[in-house]
């Protein structure tokens, strides 16, 4: 190739790296640069094309002459110091997501029948690697995210005034309550979300497994189960990064509480929340737990509510409790925390 | 290359890359374009590379530490590159850092 179009070449290669504003000026100079070296370098001899490439070789490779116009171009996906906390996430989520595929999988192959043991397993193996090709591929997006926008996360405090206070232990929270409730969101998620048909399998003589849930209501209200699970998941990544009773942690175990409330609500006011099948075998031996609990102090709630079935009354009003104490928890810790 | 020497080439250009900014702003008191730098450090004997010099020319000249001027008069255009009063004061800041540090360096390295 001849100099003149090699030099060219090589300027477009460098400045179509820059910003646009840059080029022309970038380029003039560069130009003006190897024209000296060159100038130098021939001694008033005739160029050759091996000196300009001797010249140009000096000056390094485009990208990287590129870059050191800008240097703060990040040339990492995921640096530091979101690249320590993104280790831990993926090691927990990875962990999280074969433990729920693993166990989702082996109960779909019994609720299948499968029959050959090597097209069930193949099929457990599968699922739990797709399952977690996609956590680790949300988990860098999101951290890629996180640290190409200079998101500041709590652990990069660098001011002196805004470190935070070491926690009293009251309001520490402990990495492995966070994993327990991790695992049980996404076993939660696969169970009503990824396999419906599944959801809670009960044995049952003669009949085999029988989910207790209508899965066809599942279907019907997966997104309110998926957005329950996506405040949960939410809560407990701000409960990773604090560690601690913060404010944002209550607002988000609020937040995760309301959605919950509202999905349960909704499930249970769904005619046949129950799978039938579930419901016909029950009734063989306790056929009260079926009919709307008619009690007296049950007459002051809405309707909808006293003339749900006993089951339901009992799991709704199980979880409510616990969602109950859960937030009274938080709040007391959280606020109790922020005065001591 | 072996391990020592691989880490003193490391060492050198750790100590070098503070040193540069320092360098070629005070040789931008007079007016100089990019090439006329290189020549000039190296026979000072700080060689630097030009595709180090050009990029520091262009991030201080963004920074107005530097300002620039085209020089279209003769048959080659050059860019020259001159200090500005931003420039000047952190200059003089940046120099006498460097000489209390020498200083103190020197009388730790002597002790």
């Amino acid at each position: 190739m001849e100099s003149k179009e090699l030099i060219k070449r090589y300027i477009y290669a460098v400045t179509k790296h820059l910003p646009e504003n840059k080029r022309q000026d970038v380029g003039q100079e560069l130009e003006s640069l190897i024209e000296e070296t060159l100038a130098e370098r021939s001694q008033g001899r005739p160029v050759s094309d091996a000196d300009t490439k001797a010249v140009l070789m000096e000056l390094g490779r485009p990208v990287e002459l590129a870059a050191k116009y800008d240097p703060h171009t990040k040339d990492a996906l995921i640096g530091q110091p979101h690249f320590s906390v993104y280790l831990r996430v993926l090691r927990i989520v990875l962990l999280a997501v074969t433990l729920g595929m693993a166990i989702a999988s082996l109960l779909e192959g019994f609720i299948t029948f499968e029959s050959n043991v090597f097209v069930f397993f193949a099929s457990v193996l599968s699922n739990i690697w797709q399952g977690l090709l996609g956590a680790f591929a949300w988990v860098t997006i999101i951290f890629a995210i996180l640290y190409q926008k200079d998101v500041k996360l709590d652990y990069d405090k660098d001011d002196l005034e805004d470190l935070p206070a070491v926690p009293e232990r009251h309001q520490e929270i402990k990495l492995r309550d966070i994993i327990a409730s991790f695992i049980f969101t996404i076993l939660f998620l696969i169970l009503f979300v990824v396999v419906p048909q599944v959801n809670i399998p009960l044995v049952w003589e003669n009949s085999g497994l029988i989910p207790v849930f209508n899965p066809e209501v599942l279907i019907t209200l997966r997104w309110l189960f998926v957005a329950a699970a996506s405040a949960q998941i939410l809560n407990l990544s701000i409960r990773f990064l604090a560690r601690r009773h913060t404010l944002p942690v209550f607002f988000t175990t609020l937040l995760e509480a309301i959605l919950q409330v509202i999905l349960l609500l909704t499930w249970f006011h769904t005619p046949n929340a129950f799978n039938p099948a579930f419901v016909e075998l029950t009734n063989d031996f306790a056929p009260f737990m079926f009919e709307p609990a008619n009690w007296a102090p049950l007459q002051s709630l809405p309707v909808a509510i006293s003339a749900m079935p006993l089951l339901l009354l009992i799991i709704l009003g199980g979880v409510l409790l616990g969602t109950l104490i859960d937030l009274i928890t938080t709040g007391v810790k959280t606020f109790w925390g922020q005065k001591a | 290359m072996s391990e020592l020497n691989e880490i003193y080439a490391n060492f050198v250009v750790e100590l070098r890359r503070g040193v540069t900014n320092l360098v070629v702003l005070s040789h931008c008191q007079q007016p100089s374009y990019g090439y006329q730098l290189v020549k000039n450090l190296a026979d000072s004997g700080i060689p630097l590379e030009a595709n180090t010099v050009y990029p520091l020319l262009r991030r201080l000249e963004d920074q107005a530490l530097l300002r620039s001027d085209w020089d279209t008069s003769t048959d080659k255009p050059r860019k020259y590159y001159q200090i500005t009063e931003k420039g000047r004061q952190l200059l003089a800041q940046i120099t006498s850092y460097w000489r209390d540090s020498v200083k103190n360096i020197e009388t730790i390295l002597e002790a």
